[in-house]
């Protein structure tokens, strides 16, 4: 995002509005720097508003807390390793090599990351679990007394994070291949380079740019997600500390720890996002343009071996996926390597007993895209077309927000805004407006890049052209910008739509009695102990993020890395 | 090192990018590979270096058969149309890669940096990036890349393309200086005519995959074989009509122009259709004793050395005319009656193609 | 068209959730409840008085609950600060609900005389069991003991006999196989921790404790999730377990069975209104309904005990109710046998927060996974 775009060095042209420029940046103030800086005024007070660094101090000194964070970070860095390999792995075949299906892999690789939150999980042990369909088997077959445990465990948390996010990779990796020119590799050749020399000093290299957004992203998901740890019993870590030590209100001392944690991890994510930018800085070499690139065709017996290999980890990543969907129609499913009953009763409680859950998330979710339409479009188009002051502050600020982890916004909004409101009784916390404004704040890089990609694209010579016949500033971003741009801020528009309808860790705490989402269901009815009910909105969820991928393809061309860069 | 090509053919689906293609290359010699935008030179010259196989035909290196060779295993050096230089690598980086490849000492790598580095004056620049060069010294840092594996052959896909004019002439010069001091023999891809009739020792012009003319640029621009070979080195005049026969050792041709005397350039036989083609400097604002014909100025353009008329003549086509020196001619005004000739030696009789 | 409509109507729906528009009716249209008690009792609970408040009031309410483990519940109405987004509090320890009132964050029930009677102040020796506030800020609804579980296949397979007592879930067979939820987090695990340190002493107690955490293959995030795992086959046996949390199991199909040992604690399920709640007069008639026998069949129907002895656990056979006497091992009524409890609340209020301390540094901070 540090391509300036056509309007180098040149002025805004027309006029802008500095009314809505302002109403930008107080939105963002309001909506995302003020519940930050929140957080980190409660992590350095204590109860009665002192100044105070005790708390860091506790964190410090605790054996427990210190062993939380050293795994945090462990298993992040593993599940980059683990994810790396995978994801660069399975893109190499897929842009290098011509084999049989590969069309179909290339969509198969986006499905393993929309399972929503904690079902994805919940399905990997119905089916690798101690009491999983595996583990059943091998129990009957070998007359096994104690299972083996696949998942419970740091193990289970890598596998299950690795299955579900090498796709960033993969997306990143596949579009940074694509845009090497060829003849950086042909002229390796030419010198003597071949094989896995040229790979590891030629081709890796230049992915890296591509390559670190999405590892980025993959440290960070990994690093702020407590359910996938909390149900595979695994507490120390930080986001599970911070999450575990948050719900603990009562307690005073651990609940202000969580806040602790919290910021914490906000201020090490921030710390990994500005190293990995500073480094994609200085190694971007990155064109617009993609290269044509002719596929090698593979021999039958590699072909072969290609197919088994993408299957296997198809296989596998799609193991939450079956879990969760026998899950929703098994009932009393124990011990037996499938379920034995079969019903549709979790269905029918979900959609037609409690609508709200779809109902409300697809609500949410809507506003959140029309509020992040309304504040990232303009967003975009600053970044892309002008050079107004605090630019770089604002594409700053827009990044940032890919690094939060989101417990640490959820806990932000509850501490910022229970205040109550001038004119009202009540604070935004009692209104369900709050949950659209979370998810718009969470998914607006999403809008952002998908309209400044698009923008700049197109060039600003266009938008000279209508000047040059009398078009104003606005009406020429109507009837020649927009048309070209749509298509940008309608993937974005999607993808910031079917990622809020999985977003759980921010909404949860500030869910209240009616407001419940489809993921806010999801941990209900599994706190409750209804993984059955749990299943079934997870299936729902999957079906329509598989849907919104479709489209998502369908309008953007299979270029979906971008929007994780 | 000598380079053989024997009936390569290249396809490309339905597309045949190379037909037959045969040429020879002698040692130290530097070989241009002349013709517009896809007409298979580029392609040509990967067959040789070796990054697409060819579907038929033999590429021989001296005695060595090596279409079966990957690209390392044929000592070439190649310079990349954009450079390719790797932009995570510095200057040292990117020259000295192969070397490393091949496990040279330390102080032996170092000195074959530094000798090539002096070969294209670019001592000093070590330790910059491609992205903080210019174009030409980046061009130049793709030259030392392939040249200080001391190969057998340098391969050049139009290396002077990227490049705005005035740097252009110069690194042209350094380059044909530089490949004969080396005595490496040389293939150069371009389309530009005037890159390859200046610094070429022959040039082989290709249309549509196929080599229209093999030649020294004197033969290629006095001599082009076909109506697109001389189209291609720059004639503008170019009169069709049908040939008549031998008369006192020239062809004459019945043009719209009229009958035209001209040298053969072709086997022609009385009956083809052909055309006959005069540059403009070769054609004369007076009468002469053949090949004359009357017109009226439509057009003057000064271009600095030259003045260009556009004569339009009594019967019809259009006449390009070059007068030299135009410091000393006092220029006519459009609509000027005039009188054109030309020699009979300066007009080529060629098969219309 | 239809779709906006459908927006519309989701709006106003929620719009009224938050309290935007008030009803003139005897009760008001709403109730909300914050509860560790789960969705199988009190989504039923809620259901079958929106059924009885239509009938008897002729008022449709929109009813709803916050799930929250009691901890959260307690620190969410805390937070409130007597603008509460729940009406009624129900369920957890006694003791948190004293704190509320002596916060002034809950309002005097005021039930009629009779209902209030009806319920008995306490049962249980050597320790009494408060089963209703002597000033009136909650009442007990319904009783219910935390006991183990175990899946009797996974047991079998073992070749460990089935737990009867507290000690059985020692057995080194069932080393890794044993779940549990930390008391830090479940008021039932505390509860439990409490009782085995109140029957061992402080000593033997912990020592006691740091075996079973040696047999704990899973310390779950919640005390709901322990008898989850354990009906799914993933552990064999799971500690401190509410008996109807283990019977909702057994109703969804599942292969469980449940014990109470001895001096397993047993709680009054105690409800509150909280102080500024929005629907007071719907909280109230809640309260009173579950104090029928309409009410208590909720329960009975659902591996609770009833709350007052006016009731015992009662169906036609192969009915739910009497499926769920069979399942907690014959008993139809606390007030039928002597209830034996060790669990005193004042010293378990003054041990709580050491408890949890010694928790964290003896077992959570050493615990590894067998």
């Amino acid at each position: 995002m540090t391509n300036t775009g056509g309007g180098l060095g040149a002025p805004p042209r027309t006029a802008l509005p500095a009314l809505g420029v302002a109403a930008i940046w107080l939105f963002l103030l309001v909506f995302l720097v003020y519940p930050l800086a929140r957080i980190f005024y409660d992590a350095v007070t204590d109860e009665a508003g002192r100044l105070t660094v005790a708390h860091f101090v506790e964190f410090a000194r605790d054996r427990f807390y210190q062993r939380s964070l050293v795994n945090s970070l462990l298993l992040g860095l593993g599940t980059v390793a683990a994810t790396s390999a995978l994801g660069f792995a399975i893109a190499f075949l897929l842009v290098r090599y011509e084999f049989v299906g590969r069309n179909l892999f290339s969509y198969l690789t986006l499905i393993p990351i929309i399972s929503p939150p904690l079902v994805g999980v919940l399905g990997f042990t119905f089916i690798m679990g101690r009491a999983g369909t595996v583990n059943v088997l091998l129990m009957d077959w070998f007359d096994l007394v104690r299972p083996i445990n696949f998942v419970y465990g740091v193990h289970g948390v890598l596998l299950v994070e690795t299955l579900h996010l090498f796709p960033m990779i993969t997306l990143n990796v596949v579009d940074a291949l694509a845009k090497i020119d060829p003849a950086l590799e042909e002229a390796a050749e030419s010198v003597g380079a071949r094989g896995w020399r040229k790979l590891r000093t030629i081709t890796l290299p230049l992915t890296t740019p591509g390559y670190a957004a999405g590892a980025l992203l993959v440290f960070i998901w990994t690093f702020s997600d407590f359910a996938t740890p909390l149900v595979l019993g695994v507490h120390d870590l930080l986001a599970a500390q911070a999450y575990l030590n948050i719900v603990q209100f009562v307690d005073r001392r651990l609940f202000r720890m969580g806040i602790v944690i919290s910021a914490l991890m906000v201020v090490l994510a921030l710390g990994f996002l500005i190293a990995a930018r500073q480094y994609v800085a200085i190694k971007d070499y990155s064109s617009l343009a993609y290269s044509r690139v002719a596929r090698r065709r593979l021999s039958g017996l590699r072909q072969a071996l290609v197919v088994v290999f993408l299957s296997l980890v198809m296989l596998a990543s799609f193991v939450p996926y079956l879990g969760v969907a026998l899950a929703s129609v098994g009932r009393g499913w124990s011990l037996t390597p499938f379920p034995v009953q079969y019903t549709l009763h979790y269905f029918e409680r979900v959609i037609v007993e409690t609508p709200k859950y779809i109902l409300n998330s697809f609500l949410y979710s809507a506003l959140a895209v029309a509020i992040g339409i309304a504040v990232g479009v303009p967003i975009a188009w600053l970044l892309a077309r002008t050079r107004i002051p605090g630019r770089d502050t604002l594409d700053g600020l827009n990044t940032l927000i890919l690094a939060i982890p989101g417990t640490a916004i959820g806990i932000a909004y509850v501490r910022a805004f229970h205040f109550d409101l001038p004119g009202l009784d009540r604070g935004l916390t009692s209104f369900w407006i709050i949950l659209p404004l979370v998810l718009a704040i969470r998914r607006l890089p999403y809008t952002v890049r998908g309209s400044y990609a698009s923008l700049l694209l197109v060039h600003r010579s266009l938008e000279e052209a209508a000047a040059s016949v009398g078009a104003t500033g606005v009406r020429s971003f109507r009837d020649v910008t927009l048309p070209l741009v749509w298509r940008g801020v309608l993937v974005g528009a999607l993808f910031s739509f079917m990622t809020s309808l999985q977003e759980a860790s921010a909404v949860l705490f500030l869910s209240l009695g009616g407001w419940e989402t489809m993921t806010v269901g999801i941990f209900s009815f599994y706190i409750a102990g209804s993984a059955n009910e749990a299943a079934a909105l997870g299936v729902i969820l999957i079906l329509v993020a598989a849907l919104s991928v479709v489209v998502i393809n369908r309008v953007a061309g299979a270029r979906m890395g971008g929007m994780f860069g | 090192m000598k380079i053989a090509l024997r009936d390569v053919v290249k396809r490309f689906g339905a597309v045949i990018a190379v037909d037959r293609a045969t040429l020879d290359v002698s040692d130290g010699e530097l070989f241009t590979l002349l013709g517009p935008s896809g007409c298979g030179k580029t392609t040509l010259l990967r067959l040789i270096a070796g990054f697409s196989r060819a579907d038929a035909g033999e590429i021989w290196f001296d005695d060595q058969r090596v279409e079966a060779l990957p690209p390392w295993r044929r000592h070439i050096g190649m310079v990349f149309q954009n450079y390719a230089l790797w932009p995570h690598m510095t200057v040292r980086g990117n020259v000295t890669y192969g070397l490393k490849l091949r496990k040279l000492a330390g102080a032996e790598i170092e000195r074959r940096l530094q000798e090539g580095l002096r070969k294209v004056n670019l001592v000093g620049l070590e330790d910059r990036y491609p992205g903080q060069l210019s174009g030409g010294q980046q061009q130049r840092v793709a030259l030392a890349r392939a040249l200080v594996l001391n190969p057998d052959i340098l391969l050049l896909d139009e290396p002077l393309s990227n490049l705005d004019a005035k740097i252009r002439m110069q690194v042209r010069g350094e380059i044909r200086k530089l490949q004969k001091e080396l005595g490496i023999t040389t293939i150069y891809v371009t389309h530009d005519q005037e890159e390859a009739l200046s610094l070429s020792d022959r040039v082989a012009v290709m249309r549509d995959g196929v080599i229209r003319q093999t030649a020294p640029p004197k033969e290629l621009y006095e001599r082009p074989a076909t109506r697109f070979v001389a189209d291609f080195v720059g004639v503008n005049n170019f009169i069709p009509g049908v040939c008549q026969g031998l008369a006192d050792g020239h062809v004459v041709a019945d043009t719209a122009l009229g009958r035209i005397r001209a040298r053969a350039a072709a086997m022609l036989k009385p009956g083809d259709r052909c055309v006959v083609v005069v540059r403009p400097e070769n054609i004369a604002l007076s009468s002469g004793s053949e090949n004359t014909f009357e017109g009226r100025v439509v057009l003057a353009s000064y271009l600095g050395n030259t003045l260009r008329y556009d004569v339009e003549t009594n019967r019809g086509p259009l006449l390009k005319v070059d007068v030299r020196d135009p410091w000393h001619h006092e220029a006519l005004a459009a609509g000027q009656r005039v009188t054109v000739s030309f020699p009979a030696s300066a007009a080529l009789m060629l098969v219309d193609d | 068209m239809r779709k906006i409509a459908l927006t519309v109507l989701v709006m106003v729906l929620v719009a009224l959730a938050s309290g935007a528009a008030l009803a003139q009716a005897p009760i008001e249209s709403e109730l909300v409840l914050i509860t560790p008690v789960s969705k199988f009792i009190h989504d039923a609970a809620l259901k079958a008085f929106a059924d009885y408040a239509r009938e008897r009031y002729g008022v449709t309410v929109k009813t709803s609950g916050l799930p929250a483990g009691t901890p959260v519940a307690y620190g969410r109405i805390v937070e409130w600060k007597g603008k509460p987004e729940a009406d009624i509090f129900w369920g957890g320890e006694s003791a948190l609900f004293e704190k509320l009132a002596d916060q002034r964050l809950l309002q005097k029930l005021e039930l009629s005389r009779e209902l209030w009677d009806s319920i008995p102040p306490a049962i249980g020796k050597p320790k009494p069991i408060h089963l209703k506030d002597k000033d009136g800020y909650w009442v007990g609804t319904a009783l219910e003991p935390y006991g183990l579980v175990y899946h009797p296949r996974r047991i079998q397979r073992l070749g460990v006999p089935e737990p009867k007592d507290w000690d059985d879930l020692l057995n080194p067979k069932l080393k890794g196989e044993v779940a549990q939820c930390a008391p830090t987090r479940s008021s039932s695990s505390n509860a439990t921790y409490e009782v085995i340190l109140s029957m061992y002493g402080e000593d033997k107690g912990w020592e006691w404790l740091r075996k079973l955490a040696a047999n704990t293959g899973h310390f779950t995030a919640r005390s709901r999730d322990v008898p989850t795992v354990v009906a799914k086959g993933e552990y064999a046996a799971g500690f401190a377990v509410p008996s109807y949390m283990a019977f909702e199991e057994k109703l969804a199909g599942f292969d469980l069975k449940f014990v109470a040992p001895r001096n397993a604690f047993v709680t009054p399920e105690p409800m509150a209104i909280l102080a500024g709640a929005r629907n007071p007069r719907a909280a109230r008639a809640f309260i009173e309904f579950l104090l029928t026998e309409r009410g208590q069949m909720v329960f009975m129907e659902r591996g609770l005990f009833p709350i007052t002895p006016k009731y015992k656990v009662q169906g036609s056979p192969g009915s739910t109710a009497e499926l769920a006497v069979q399942f907690t091992g014959g008993l139809r009524s606390y007030f039928d046998t002597e209830v034996s409890n060790v669990y005193d609340e004042g010293i378990a209020a003054k041990r709580s927060e050491a408890l949890k301390i010694r928790f964290r540094s003896e077992i959570e901070a050493v615990w590894k996974k067998p």
